[in-house]
């Protein structure tokens, strides 16, 4: 048994319900021999895709975790891969100090609130869960691909990884913090490096914009002129 | 530069770079949407395989741009 995650990006034309019925249809594949088991689903809802799949602009995205024997995974594959209104699939290892989506986020994010993201109302994400609860599931059997890396390193950072543990509540905290105030220091580093790196991107991408409109106006500029000229020359 | 900067994940102690939180990712690609290199972001060698795994799967998934301005 290992820990599975997936992500679904369903067509965008779904009710709510029409989605579950189908998620539910696969699930049984995995839970159908009784080993399986759907330890959480949650349903983004209709997001913006950064590109189009399939000349689609957007998706339903759907990530649900479970545990399951590496056996069935062929046929869920299987199954998933005939299914015509799923534009896209993903099957990962789960990561054990991450089983809920999005924890990452807000330790971090100090440039965009969440409010003005685009197609922010239709994602919803949980709140951060209690912390430590994982970490169990990393003494299987050797571990395909990418895992084995993933094993090893963990290995190394289990030193860390203790004082995480230890400091972790309080990280929930300053989390929260940072959305009202930006006093700490952490705060203050972050914008600061935030600073540093990112004229590189933004400065570059104002520049490159403001280069095209420079370039427009002075285009339309010589046409402007022509015209005057134009109207000139019809006036003599 | 003398010192170095200090890695973003590690300062926020995050042990996994989630491959879902495309708005902390979006960070670290270029304004082209190339993974930025290490010596552009400070971040730890441990991290930088990590984000870059965790940006392929991000861009499969659409959550980010292969090129971004490519489809705009």
């Amino acid at each position: 048994m290992r820990e599975y995650e997936i992500v679904y990006i369903f067509r965008s034309n779904f009710t709510p319900e029409e989605i579950e019925a189908r998620i539910e249809r696969y699930h049984a594949i995995l839970t159908q021999d009784g080993s399986g088991e759907i330890t959480a689903v949650e349903q983004w809802g209709k997001r913006q895709l950064a590109y189009p799949i399939q000349k689609q602009p957007n998706g339903y995205y759907v990530v649900a975790q479970f545990t399951a024997d590496p056996a069935v995974l062929p046929e869920l594959e299987r199954v998933l891969t005939l299914e015509e209104d799923l534009l896209r699939y993903l099957i990962v290892l789960s990561e054990g100090e991450l089983p809920i989506p999005g924890s990452m986020q807000g330790a971090m994010d100090d440039r965009v609130p969440i409010a003005s993201r685009d197609g922010s109302g239709d994602e919803k994400r949980p709140e951060k869960p209690a912390e430590g609860s994982a970490e169990s599931g990393d003494a299987e059997g050797p571990a395909a691909d990418d895992e084995a890396a993933a094993d090893a390193e963990e290995g190394d950072a289990e030193e860390g990884d203790a004082e995480e543990g230890e400091t972790e509540e309080g990280e929930t905290v300053e989390a929260e913090d940072e959305g009202d105030g930006d006093a700490d220091e952490g705060d203050a580093e972050a914008e600061a490096d935030a600073d540093a790196d990112e004229p590189t991107d933004d400065a570059a991408a104002d520049g490159a914009e403001g280069d095209e409109e420079g370039g427009d106006d002075a285009g339309d500029d010589q046409d402007s002129d022509e015209e005057a000229e134009e109207a000139a020359e019809k006036e003599d | 530069m003398a010192f170095r900067k200090a890695c973003r994940f590690c300062e926020n102690k995050i042990a996994r770079v989630d491959y879902k939180d495309e708005r902390t990712l979006d960070r670290f690609i270029s304004d082209r949407g190339k993974i930025l290199p290490r010596r552009a972001t400070g971040t730890c060698a441990r991290h930088q395989r990590q984000m870059a795994m965790a940006i392929k799967r991000a861009r499969y998934l659409a959550l980010l741009p292969y090129i971004r301005g490519y489809h705009t």
